[in-house]
């Protein structure tokens, strides 16, 4: 017995060193953006450093094979989520209030026509189904989150959804720093350009990255918009999982019952909202907020480097190219129309 | 371990726990900075 559990320690240590190793790189990169960001021309933000360096790291791991096993530390979304709990105390209750009612009326448009948009090209293409609701709730909701969601619904492949992730993060990253610029182009305001990134890009991440490239202003809009796609996940993750059982399999699986809302509700957004009642109630000083935005600075350039670190393109060239002709086309569909409806409720 | 080798389950349960996470980390992180602990935070 002894004998068996100091194998099983032996077969633990080299996770646990790797693991180790692991965060060292992560928070090495961590530091070498900042140093970077103090010296660097103004003209590149934080996160396209980030996941330059992300990116860098992940090529090198990959050439010398170590990319699976140095991945441990590299968590995209906890670091994202932990960013945007301390993104709460920047932004007082009433903005999140007058600006939510609008994110959550542009959520339900763009959500709406883009899913059916995107079911409709999927089709067009001839996608299996079940990929193809993923691929729709991708675009239209959340990226990565709504796909995990909408695989469980629809009970997909993991291989579609290890394909579908991998097209979020690939188209997601290039629009973060392009969406920037086409809207400085344009002179968009700091209210409309963040209300296009929140309601356009697909993965969270990327939202707060452009955000935040455009300016303080447009990240507080970018986030509010799309934590209000966020929270109806759970609704989406509901309707798709009732209507699979329902019409695709003719009332022969387990119908959800109206907890599956509750349980797909992206609990992150509760500590976004109650960081912003406690700086709305006077708790924080100017000292303390500027504190805890340098904390939120740092929690996001760990989540950009990972998701440099992430990006991988084995899965696209194993799934064929269809799948990928039908997200772009429902991104650039995504993209207009959120710029339209962006303009009209934040123009 | 990369997405396509984890059976989907668990990994909206990894989802779940982040989600958590993200708000303990973050909650303590603002108590901290409130309380004085945490002060000056260079970027």
């Amino acid at each position: 017995m002894a004998r068996e559990e100091t194998l099983v320690r032996l077969d633990r240590q080299p996770e646990i060193s790797y693991l180790v190793i692991s965060m060292a790189v992560l928070i090495g990169l961590a530091l070498l953006t900042n140093q970077i960001v103090k010296l660097a021309p103004r003209e590149l933000e934080y996160p396209i450093w980030a996941a330059l360096l992300g990116f860098g790291a992940n090529l090198i791991a990959s050439a010398i094979g170590l990319k699976a096993r140095l991945s441990g530390a590299f968590r995209t979304e906890f670091f994202l989520k932990t960013g945007l709990v301390l993104l709460g105390v920047s932004i007082n209750l009433t903005q999140i209030l007058s600006v939510g009612i609008r994110g959550l009326i542009q959520a339900v448009v763009m959500i709406t026509a883009v899913f059916f948009f995107t079911w409709w090209l999927g089709g067009l293409f001839n996608l299996d189904r079940k990929l193809r609701a993923i691929l729709s709730a991708a675009v239209a909701v959340c990226g990565v989150s709504a796909a995990i969601a909408a695989t469980g619904a629809v009970l997909a492949k993991k291989e579609q959804l290890a394909y579908v992730t991998t097209l979020v993060i690939l188209v997601s990253l290039p629009l973060m720093v392009l969406l920037p610029i086409i809207a400085s182009t344009f002179g968009l305001s700091a209210q409309w350009a963040g209300a296009w990134f929140g309601g356009n890009i697909d993965t969270t991440a990327a939202v707060i990255g452009a955000g935040t490239i455009y300016g303080e202003e447009a990240v507080k809009i970018a986030s509010i918009v799309k934590l209000s796609q966020n929270a109806l996940m759970g609704l989406v993750a509901f309707l798709l999982a009732t209507y699979w059982v329902v019409r695709e399999e003719e009332g022969q699986g387990e119908r959800p019952t109206a907890g599956l809302i509750w349980q797909r509700f992206p609990k992150f957004v509760i500590g976004f909202f109650m960081a912003s009642v406690i700086v709305s109630v006077g708790l924080l000083d100017k000292q303390q907020v500027a504190d805890i935005n340098a904390l939120r600075q740092w929690a996001l350039t760990l989540a950009f480097i990972s998701i440099g670190w992430e990006i991988s393109f084995g899965e696209i060239r194993s799934a064929g190219w269809r799948p990928l002709g039908v997200y772009l086309g429902a991104t650039v569909f995504n993209t207009l129309l959120a710029l339209g409806v962006a303009w009209v409720l934040f123009g | 371990m990369s997405v396509e080798e984890q059976p989907v389950a668990q990994l909206w349960w990894r989802q779940i726990t982040e989600d958590w996470w993200a708000v303990i980390i973050g909650g303590a992180l603002i108590c901290l900075v409130e309380l004085g602990f945490i002060s000056r935070i260079p970027w």
